[in-house]
């Protein structure tokens, strides 16, 4: 058997994001290298040049920026610490308390962030000083951030999901609903996550401060705003009001008007938080558009043909190919940026896995949460990396090590989900 | 005030006018389809070249500050001569990338121009579109210039891992 | 031994991939005696309005796409996307290919390709979720969603609002009131799973717009094919391919039909007054056609004469 012609393409991308050269133009590179082996300079150059051109020209696209947007004028408005100052109230006096205080407050933010690493970042900033002032460890205070936020993309609102129902023309509202539980499952885990860390090295995480009960209900009040924006957001696309695309820049224009309300926004916090929006949609659009030009020579050379001749050669029952394909997304997630890898997969798996009889509401819930996973596993974990960001003192070794815990939990959830297909199809039902 | 702060503020104004534009643009919309049952026509096709041009406004802004997603696992780890190297090296293919990049979507423009292609609703022509992503790409080649003469003087500081504060 | 590799940017499921490009593609195997296999890819290279620069450039053997998707480049074919000209894909599509090699030929709209075939859907048909449409008066003021070419025009000329939005997010846009219908085949109503969404149909005699599709191969790749296999793949394409795939959208659109009674919608045919409304509304948009022939030096009168001839109206 030869060797097929992704295998040099597939070993060179990682030999060149490990040396440091950043993402986007090392799949670009190879995509680009590769497509002219392929199919000489003419051919590929077209694939490229049409590729940049067309890849930020898209209006289900416009989502991106608008759902971080909103998120960024969230953060201005200052409702994430409030989020994070209720959870704390709450939790914070257990043992392991802040970092599980963390988590929650993760799941509340990912309610009105469509990005998991906007989630990430922003509750990074947000909770990080407090869990180190009261001495949470390093590894756990970063591994409870990096894995909380990859729930941006399982609650709604999520780029992903939208994505994932353009791609498959599933219904968005449903796949948004169908998100709700597992998220919730996802927060339980990782609070079991901490616990047991904790269990293991009871100097993680040490408890904060006690807080008496009007205390807690005073922190409480704070989280009006978020669910306000949460029933705007995901009640109007619910009740069909307006389309997931809209509900981003109507969810960012109510997020400035909160943030206005609340007296927080000044023209130049205003300017900040759009300035920091163009910066992140460009870096997420350029690592879009390398991995488009790699999923192309991929396709090109055959890697897709591959997997579902490998599939039909295996002759596995139905839920022996599923079980496959979320392995596919673990070994892919560790080196694939997620929106890329979900744009190159869902393609190719979908229909082999509505052709094995599945639900595609389902399947979209499980690419998602191993998205979630791709997200913290190394060596390429944008989660991790975003932390390193705000914690540059502490390696990144650290922090890969501190979501290990996470990563099992979220093990056990796609388990779960797998097994029970009613903890995403269940709530959908109810709709309409 | 030096010629690019001037750029990069200009830049940065341009890309979050766009974005408001777009928030905007959709509230108006869904306003106008529930109230005057009159939707902005063709709101999605101004929309999509809005996001393409906020896309290739950021990338000098990006570039110039080293923003890009990287993996600093293993060039972390290395002693300082080598790391060098390898942070020049990457920043020469990143400048060749982004001139091949503005080239081929030059390339696009003239092929876009030469058929009078334009959007299928709004009939906005998209070689203007092109040529302006292509000189924005060409500026972005130039800002990594900058950076890797800078780097070679040794006068970058450190790069973070994931640069932007808010990803 | 060859083996050409299709660009293909539908699912495998949608009747171009299945009913028209890989039973094509068995044929060029069984007329070459197995030296030319067709291969369809995996995943798309590039967006629908790429793919003929796509091919031309050869990043793949073939491909096939929409020529409303790039209106400007091809005046000529929106002949084929005419109102009332034909209820079944099968006649339209063969008698198009006949007057497109007979008249539209010589233009060379088709620059730097070897073309395969062309061919039209089934009639494009009115659809809505709440209200019937039983005259002009129904349609004026309503926002539908149309999918570009010459329908633009006929829903601008009917009165209509025309809401543009991607097709993958049709179900979308119906199921929340952003369009309150759709211009469509009957076949992409269930493709689209949007039977669901949709309660009313009115069918228009001939169809109310069409669309025109285009399959093609790269020159380079033509020009390097034997002259005995280039024989072999002509006499697989060019009409006997307009006629396979009007067939298969024949066959579509039952299925279509079929599954929108299943699913409970109520679809009537226009009735005689509700036509002739519809035909002076839509008086002289053949124009549209018949002008830019003859700013390419075509015959666009007889062009079109024939096509109706041809089409048996
Ligand atoms: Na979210
Ligand atoms: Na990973």
């Amino acid at each position: 058997m030869g060797l097929e012609p992704w295998v040099p393409g597939l070993v060179a991308l990682v030999v060149l994001i490990l040396l440091g050269l950043p993402i986007a133009f090392g799949m670009g590179l190879v995509g680009t290298v590769g497509l002219v082996l392929l199919l000489g300079p003419r051919g590929a150059m077209s694939i490229v040049g049409q590729t940049l051109f067309d890849t930020g020209l898209s209006y289900t696209l416009s989502v991106v920026p608008l759902f971080i947007l909103m998120g960024n004028l969230v953060t201005r408005a200052g409702l994430s610490d409030k989020l994070y100052g209720a959870c704390h109230a709450w939790l914070g006096a257990r043992r392991g308390g802040l970092a599980m205080a963390t988590a929650v407050a993760c799941g509340g933010f990912s309610a009105v962030c469509g990005s998991s690493l906007a989630t990430a970042a922003t509750m990074g900033k947000v909770a990080l000083p407090s869990m180190r002032r009261y001495g949470t460890s390093d590894s756990l205070a970063a591994g409870v951030i990096a894995a909380g936020g990859t729930l941006g993309i399982l609650i709604p609102p999520s780029v992903i999901l939208v994505m994932y129902g353009v791609t498959t023309s599933q219904d968005i509202g449903a796949l948004f609903i169908a998100g709700v539980i597992p998220g919730l499952i996802g927060v339980l885990g990782y609070m079991a996550a901490v616990r047991v860390t904790c269990m293991i090295d009871p100097d993680a995480g040490p408890r904060g401060p006690q807080t008496t009960l009007r205390q807690k209900l005073v922190a409480t009040r704070g989280v009006g705003g978020v669910l306000a924006l949460f029933v705007l957001v995901i009640g109007g696309i619910y009740a069909g009001v307006f389309t997931a695309t809209e509900a981003a820049g109507v969810g960012a224009f109510g997020a400035f008007l909160i943030a206005l309300v609340m007296g927080r926004l000044t023209l130049r916090s205003f300017a900040e938080a759009l300035a920091e929006t163009a910066a992140t949609t460009t870096m997420m659009f350029a690592v879009l558009t390398g991995a488009l030009v790699f999923a192309s020579y991929v396709n090109v050379a055959g890697l897709p043909a591959a997997l579902t001749g490998l599939a039909d050669a295996a002759d596995w029952p139905p839920f022996g190919v599923l079980v496959a394909i979320l392995g596919v997304y673990l070994v892919l997630g560790m080196v694939l940026e997620s929106l890329s890898m979900v744009l190159l997969t869902v393609p190719i798996f979908a229909p082999m896995v509505e052709g094995l009889g599945y639900d595609l509401v389902w399947f979209g819930i499980l690419v998602v949460v191993m998205t979630e996973i791709s997200l913290i596993t190394p060596p390429v974990g944008l989660n991790v990396f975003v932390l390193k960001t705000v914690l540059p003192d502490v390696s990144v070794g650290t922090i890969f090590k501190g979501v290990i815990p996470f990563i099992l939990a979220d093990v056990v959830r796609v388990a779960l989900i797998l097994a029970i297909p009613g903890l995403a199809l269940w709530l959908p039902s109810l709709m309409g | 005030m030096r010629p690019a702060t001037l750029a990069s503020a200009l830049l940065t104004a341009i890309a979050g006018a766009l974005l408001m534009a777009m928030m905007l643009l959709t509230v108006v919309d869904v306003i106008g389809r529930y109230v005057f049952s009159a939707p902005v026509p063709g709101a999605f096709e101004a929309t999509e070249i809005m996001l393409a041009l906020v896309v290739f406004a950021g990338l000098p802004l990006v570039t110039g500050r080293g923003e890009h997603v990287q993996v600093r696992l293993a060039l972390d780890g290395m002693p300082g001569g080598m790391r060098f190297v390898l942070e020049r090296a990457a920043e020469v293919l990143v400048t060749l990338l982004l001139a091949g990049a503005a080239w081929l979507l030059y390339q696009r423009g003239a092929a876009l121009s030469r058929y009078g292609d334009a959007t299928v609703l709004l009939g906005i022509p998209l070689a203007p579109v092109a040529f302006a992503l292509a000189a924005l790409s060409a500026v972005s080649s130039i800002v990594a210039v900058a950076r890797l003469v800078q780097g070679c003087r040794g006068a970058l500081s450190p790069t973070p891992e994931i640069p932007h504060d808010d990803i | 031994q060859t083996t050409l590799t299709v660009s293909n940017w539908l699912p495998p499921s949608h009747p171009i991939v299945k009913d028209i490009v890989i039973p094509w593609g068995e044929a060029v195997k069984e007329a070459t005696d197995g030296r030319v296999t067709v291969e369809v890819m995996a995943a798309p290279i590039g967006k629908p309005p790429a793919q003929y620069d796509l091919i031309r450039d050869g990043a793949a053997d073939i491909g096939y796409g929409v020529h409303g998707y790039t209106p400007n480049r091809f005046a000529l074919t929106t002949i084929a996307e005419l109102p009332f000209l034909s209820d079944s894909s099968e006649t339209l599509s063969v008698a198009y290919q006949k007057v497109y090699d007979k008249y539209l030929a010589k233009a060379n709209e088709h620059e730097g390709v070897k073309l395969l075939a062309v061919w039209t859907h089934g009639p494009g048909e009115i659809y809505t979720v709440k209200d019937p449409v039983k005259d002009v008066a129904d349609l004026s003021g309503k926002k539908m969603r149309v999918g570009g070419g010459l329908a633009n025009m006929v829903a601008d000329k009917l009165g209509i609002v025309p809401v543009s939005a991607p097709s993958p997010q049709v179900y979308e846009i119906l199921s929340n009131g952003v369009a309150d219908g759709i211009l469509f085949p009957p076949e992409s109503v269930p493709f689209f799973k949007i039977d669901t969404v949709l309660k009313y149909g009115t069918e228009v005699p001939g169809g109310l717009y069409n669309t025109s599709f285009f399959m093609i191969m790269n020159e380079d790749t033509w020009n390097g094919l034997s002259d005995e296999d280039k024989k072999a793949i002509d006499g697989v394409s060019g009409v006997a391919l307009a006629e396979r795939a009007g067939k298969a959208w024949d066959a579509a659109d039952a299925a279509g039909r079929k599954t929108m009674a299943e699913a409970g919608m109520t679809v009537t045919a226009a009735d005689e007054a509700m036509v002739e409304e519809l035909h002076g509304a839509l008086a002289g948009i053949e124009a549209v056609f018949i002008d830019a022939a003859a700013a390419k030096g075509v015959d666009g009168v007889a062009a079109l004469k024939m096509l109706h001839d041809e089409a048996g109206n």
